[in-house]
């Protein structure tokens, strides 16, 4: 499992893992000695728990030894300390799966890969939750900013003003979420009596992709893994307290491969 | 007092205007790739803001675990699959 190999990152940040998978304890038991699992994974046979938090996907289709048995949605949840949700992870498709990764970077961890781009007032890191991934896979494009002090961009909603905007250039391998912004801050310029959302500093703004099932597929012929550029266009526009320079734009790209299965 | 004269600004940001002109068609958000509604976060299941259900389980060593026992000190992430490979 995915999550195995990222189990001691979320440690470090205080975050306990464990998985719950309706499958009886001497199956994971198995699995967990040939495999080393090194988090705790949960036996839910009877489907108790899964019913319980009604997450039994009644259109799965079972077959072979799964038939009749109770099988969940793959879902994952972050809860805080108290016990209360804060993030759910979830694909209605049981073809598509989020990267644990993922989940990570959007924790704040840093990504992989990717490019350091100096534009005019900032310096834009880029990267990806993964290097590598997998028919059906959902992973995070991230974009690390760091403004020059007393300069801030735009955030979305503004008026007047070209707000921080990532297009990827259309692909029918990668399937594209929206943007993920943090909370804007408001900058209040005297002189127009005008307040307005903005990003100051550093930041981290994502952009989800899931490799489409059917169209990587159809790409790979005999090679089990395959090169893949995802390229975009961020628009923008800085401010300072004394300069407002246009709108610009800013070509980006990522490298990454697609591997044919997951396992 | 910011230092930036009111005029200069307000010049500016007519350039600015200028520049990136108000919404038509072509410059409207065009659909650059196939964007597909956030599903998650809702769906089936306990919601955001939600107390997690209580549960019980034995882990693979047959260690009963609860939330209390496998959570850190800022929480824990739990997660449902369909099996151990899959």
């Amino acid at each position: 499992m995915e999550l195995a190999g990222q189990a001691e990152s979320f440690r470090r940040r205080g975050i306990g893992v464990a998985s719950v998978i309706p499958e009886p304890a001497a199956t994971i038991k198995e699995f967990a000695t040939k495999h080393g699992l090194g988090y705790p994974v949960l036996s839910d046979a009877d489907a108790a728990i899964i019913r319980r938090f009604g997450l039994v996907d009644h259109t799965f289709q079972a077959t072979g030894d799964l038939v009749g048995k109770d099988i969940p949605y793959a879902a994952t949840f972050l809860v805080d300390e108290h016990g209360v949700i804060k993030e759910k992870f979830f694909e209605q498709a049981a073809e598509n799966r989020r990267t644990t990764a993922s989940i990570l970077v959007l924790q704040g961890e840093p990504g992989t890969g990717g490019q350091e781009i100096r534009a005019g007032h900032f310096t834009l890191r880029t990267s990806a939750s993964n290097a590598e991934v997998a028919p059906g896979q959902r992973f995070t494009l991230v974009l690390d900013f760091e403004l020059e002090p007393k300069h801030h961009a735009y955030a979305p909603g503004v008026k007047g003003y070209k707000p921080l905007e990532v297009q990827l250039d259309p692909d029918p391998v990668f399937e594209v979420h929206e943007t993920r912004y943090p909370a804007a801050g408001t900058y209040y310029f005297a002189p127009l009596k005008e307040t307005v959302p903005v990003f100051q500093g550093r930041f981290r703004i994502t952009k989800d992709v899931t490799v489409a099932m059917r169209e990587a597929l159809s790409r790979f012929k005999d090679a089990a893994e395959i090169p893949a550029t995802i390229k975009g266009t961020l628009k923008y526009q800085i401010c300072s307290d004394v300069v407002c320079y246009p709108p610009a734009t800013q070509q980006l790209q990522w490298t990454l491969r697609i591997r044919k299965w997951v396992r | 007092m910011k230092t930036r004269p009111a005029l200069l600004a307000l010049l500016l940001v007519r350039c600015a205007g200028a520049a990136a002109p108000a919404p038509s068609p072509a410059a409207s958000p065009a659909p650059a790739a196939t964007t597909v509604p956030a599903a998650e976060g809702s769906g089936p299941g306990p919601a955001v803001g939600d107390p997690l259900p209580a549960f019980q389980a034995p882990d693979q060593d047959g260690k009963r675990q609860d939330f209390e026992t496998l959570r850190g000190k800022n929480g824990l992430l739990l997660n449902f699959n369909r099996s151990v490979v899959w």
